[in-house]
């Protein structure tokens, strides 16, 4: 119980001292409202951002190019991967080309996404896409190539299929790689499209804040950057409860 | 020649090949979409002779440099505080673990009200890319030692300052070595983040955005090639640096152990 209070208690601690501090900045007016409002104004903020909608519409644009860029990018970094860890001669034909192409910082897709695929859609899921693919491709491949070679003879002697061998033994043991790697990804997800659609966009969290600025609108920028935070908190959490729950044999050490 | 240089050869061929297909395709059918290498090179070449590409490039670096020095020495800062200190790290961790999930872009807009448009906000975004990697590494490296190596350093009478310097530092070193190289990659992302996302700025990023507004591909490939390949020098330049200097000891170690295994 002490232990507990330890943990949850100390660092809830520093974020109530921030909080107070937020609080007591703005109740003495150390910085003017077009630079901080304070916390209850943004509270409302969200409030009235959930009640007439707004909130569900941007998320949910936001979220369904997350799920679609991450879904392609995801099951392309996963196949390829597969195909490099598995056959030697595959990695070394074209793994230095992959090195190549993921020396380019990501953002700098982006803009030739935008001349090819247009503005809309398109360009933003494939640019969410390419953010998602690496980290995917490198950790698959490792963790395919990882499979020890004594359990796929094991698997020999106990005359399974090629398609049994597969399913038995190579992707349990490379569970864990391919999960890492798609966690790594959806943060990288939700960075992309934020930042496609502070570049341009009609829609999405990235668009209301980028709005909310060009109106001076403070509260709706802080409120916009924590929502976008909160995302990202969750769905790190959610990954983390995911890989513990398909994973039990791997406890993270945090 | 080697088994090595041979497999170097065939990873080489498929880059090759696809040079070879750019060119011959565009050779035939060039289009405003796809236009061949060589003007790409010719664009490059273009903005190096007009001055502008050197431009480009100092006020790029000069951020870089900038946003590095402040992400990279905070960051190895707070990491050794955290990673020496028990308490500190109970208060402050999970808070960090926390916020290094807000995505850095998502600080943008705010940095862009509170910095202003300027290089200040860039400089700002680069030092919070590079603070986290650095920082997360830094602590792993000191909560590793080993407490009898402390308390050999007890027994030796050294004093806490001389105990960092002498067991604490050095024991940590390889993880640093991760953090620094992985701070000097993201930093140079969050470097092209910073410069597409507030406009026109004269950083090598305005090569990319050039191009994207006039329909010029060319400008586009030529700067993605750019942004690529100075992102690599960078990463191998620090792990040459690192190899070569502090680390030796501990490369032949490992490769030792790893005939050994």
């Amino acid at each position: 119980m002490k232990r507990f209070a330890w943990i949850i208690l100390a660092p809830l601690s520093v974020q109530l001292l921030v909080l107070l501090a937020w609080f007591l900045l703005c109740r003495y007016e150390v910085f003017p409202p077009t630079l901080l409002v304070p916390p209850a104004l943004v509270w409302r903020t969200i409030v009235d951002l959930w009640n007439s909608g707004d909130l569900q519409t941007h998320m949910g644009w936001s979220l369904r190019r997350v799920a679609l860029g991450y879904g392609i990018g995801v099951s392309a970094g996963v196949a390829v991967g597969a195909a490099l860890g598995s056959s030697r001669r595959l990695e070394t034909w074209f793994g230095p080309t992959l090195d190549l192409f993921k020396q380019v910082p990501v953002f700098a897709w982006a803009p030739m996404m935008i001349v090819l695929l247009g503005i809309e859609e398109a360009s933003k899921v494939a640019f969410i896409a390419v953010a998602c693919f690496y980290p995917v491709l490198l950790n698959t491949s490792q963790g395919v190539k990882g499979v020890q070679a004594k359990l796929l003879e094991v698997g020999e002697v106990f005359g399974l299929s090629p398609r049994h061998s597969f399913l038995r033994i190579v992707v349990p043991s490379a569970l864990p790689a391919v999960l890492a790697g798609m966690r790594q990804s959806i943060a990288l997800a939700w960075m992309a499209v934020v930042s496609a659609e502070l570049m341009g966009a009609d829609s999405g969290i990235g668009f209301f804040m980028t709005y909310s600025r060009q109106l001076f609108q403070m509260d709706g920028v802080i409120a916009g950057f924590l929502l976008v935070g909160a995302v990202g908190i969750a769905t790190n959490a959610l990954f983390g409860g995911l890989q513990n729950w398909l994973l039990p044999w791997i406890r993270e050490v945090a | 020649m080697n088994a090595k240089s041979i497999s170097a050869l065939e990873g080489m061929v498929a880059p090759v090949l696809l040079v070879a297909v750019w060119v011959g395709w565009t050779s035939r059918h060039e289009s405003l979409l796809c236009p061949s290498p060589a003007k790409s090179v010719a664009a490059t070449v273009g903005l190096w002779r007009s001055h502008a590409l050197q431009g480009y490039l100092a006020t790029s670096l000069r951020r870089y440099a900038l946003g590095l020095a402040v992400g990279t020495s905070l960051g190895f800062g707070a990491g050794s505080l955290l990673g020496s200190s028990r308490i500190l790290e109970r208060f402050f961790l999970p808070n960090l673990h926390m916020f290094r999930q807000v995505p850095l872009v998502g600080w943008i807009p705010l940095l862009i009200i509170w910095c202003g448009q300027g290089d200040l906000s860039r400089v700002v975004l680069i030092a919070m890319g590079s603070f986290f990697p650095i920082l997360v590494n830094t602590h792993a490296g000191f909560r590793q030692v080993p407490e009898s190596y402390l308390e050999l350093g007890e027994v030796f009478g050294l004093s806490g300052w001389e105990k960092f310097r002498r067991i604490s530092l050095p024991a940590a070193l390889p993880w640093i070595r991760t953090g620094t190289i992985l701070s000097l990659t993201f930093g140079w992302t969050m470097l092209v983040a910073s410069e597409l996302l507030t406009q026109a700025n004269g950083g090598l990023s305005d090569i990319l955005d050039v191009g994207r507004e006039r329909f010029r591909m060319e400008l586009v490939n030529a700067g993605i090639v750019i942004l690529g390949l100075l992102g690599f020098v960078f990463n191998l330049a620090a792990t040459r640096i690192w190899s070569v200097g502090s680390l030796r000891w501990r490369s032949r170690n490992f490769h030792q152990s790893n005939e050994a295994g």
